[in-house]
């Protein structure tokens, strides 16, 4: 028992410590890594605020009904879409991991800066990769929205 | 010695019995009859209603005759509170997916937007069986009054557009002979964690 403890505490709280994966991380100028740990913390409160009731606090969406956004490939794809997305809404079909799903994606009347913490987290979440999304990619992201 | 042994048999055996005999509350307002031996009371049972589900199959009382159930009120594009409480009753659902006794009854408070196919869509993409969970539309004032004085859920159409319409997300479970056994949050885990455990009671209660 004792020699399975401090192992499991290691792994326990290197997986849960940081809450994000280290290369995103590391791979950022010093200057951006305390604004993305920031994003994070900041980026879940939204997440459980505007989110969570249907994509769920795993990010596993609920069956076909909601697509998940842990490990989406529409997400690894698309980042460039994603603010337009949360921040307008679509009633658009949308295909994540093969599977057609007919949303009705809410509109979400978030800020620039919470949109990029929002993003950051569901990017950085669940065991997704996709990196830290800033303020000022997300205002160029909106000039592009098609409506 | 001997007593000792015999208190603690007694004491076994009636615990055994109370526990056996836990039995559900009856919700709502009660009647009383007079009768040649003094009074019985009447439980309030829910009322007749007849709507269509997600295969079109006529859902009416007569559906869950004999049968216990969990009702709620929900609508299919429901931005809040609905996907967690769809999330709740699975859980609920797969706990019982092996009951024949076990039902499910979700009506819809939006029928004018969820027909019939759009009901067959929703539950066809949550996965789950049509002989065990009806999806039901139909008459909306009817659906209005079923929530209202039959479960005694609160619903509201405020009019305007999705986030109008309103409901609580309460799970009612009503018994084999249409009594309400139990009220429930529907997006809360610990009180759906009741539900699950409740459904046991009633089950060992109607079986005997």
């Amino acid at each position: 028992m004792g020699k399975l403890l401090l192992p499991a505490l290691l792994i326990f709280g290197f997986a849960c410590g940081p809450g994000h994966n280290k290369a995103t991380y590391l791979a950022l100028p010093a200057s951006d890594q305390a604004k993305f740990e920031k994003y994070l913390i900041l980026g879940k409160e939204v997440y459980t605020r505007k989110c969570q009731n249907c994509h769920q606090g795993n990010g596993q969406g609920l069956r076909g009904l909601i697509p998940p956004l842990a490990g989406a490939d529409f997400l690894q794809h698309n980042q460039h879409r994603i603010p337009c997305l949360l921040k307008f809404g679509t009633n658009d079909p949308i295909t994540v991991n093969n599977r057609v799903y007919a949303p009705q994606m809410p509109h979400h009347p978030l800020t620039n800066l919470e949109l990029a913490e929002v993003i950051t987290y569901i990017n950085n979440s669940w065991g997704n990769e996709y990196g830290f999304v800033t303020v000022k990619q997300v205002d160029a992201r909106l000039q592009d929205c098609s409506r | 010695m001997k007593y000792f042994w015999l208190s603690l048999l007694t004491a076994v055996a009636f615990a055994g019995c109370q526990n056996k005999a836990e039995r559900l509350p009856f919700l709502g307002r009660h009647d009383y009859i007079e009768t040649e031996n003094g009074t019985d009371t009447v439980y309030h049972t829910i009322k007749p209603f007849a709507f269509v589900d997600q295969d079109s199959t006529p859902v009416t009382n007569q559906t869950f005759a004999g049968k216990i159930y969990v009702a709620d009120f929900f609508f299919t594009s429901c931005p809040t509170i609905c996907p967690v409480m769809k999330t709740q009753m699975l859980r609920v659902y797969e706990a019982y997916a092996d009951s024949s006794e076990v039902l499910f009854l979700s009506h819809t408070i939006d029928p004018e937007y969820d027909d019939v196919a759009r009901l067959h869509d929703y539950a066809a993409r949550l996965g789950v069986n049509s002989q065990k969970w009806h999806f039901v539309t139909g008459d909306k004032e009817k659906i209005y009054a079923m929530a209202q004085t039959s479960y005694y859920v609160g619903v509201r159409d405020a009019g305007t557009g999705p986030e109008g319409f309103q409901h609580s997300g309460a799970f009612i479970l009503i018994d084999d002979k249409g009594r309400i056994r139990g009220l429930y949050n529907g997006t809360e885990q610990t009180s759906v964690d009741k539900l699950i455990v409740d459904i046991k009671i009633l089950l060992n209660e109607i079986n005997g």
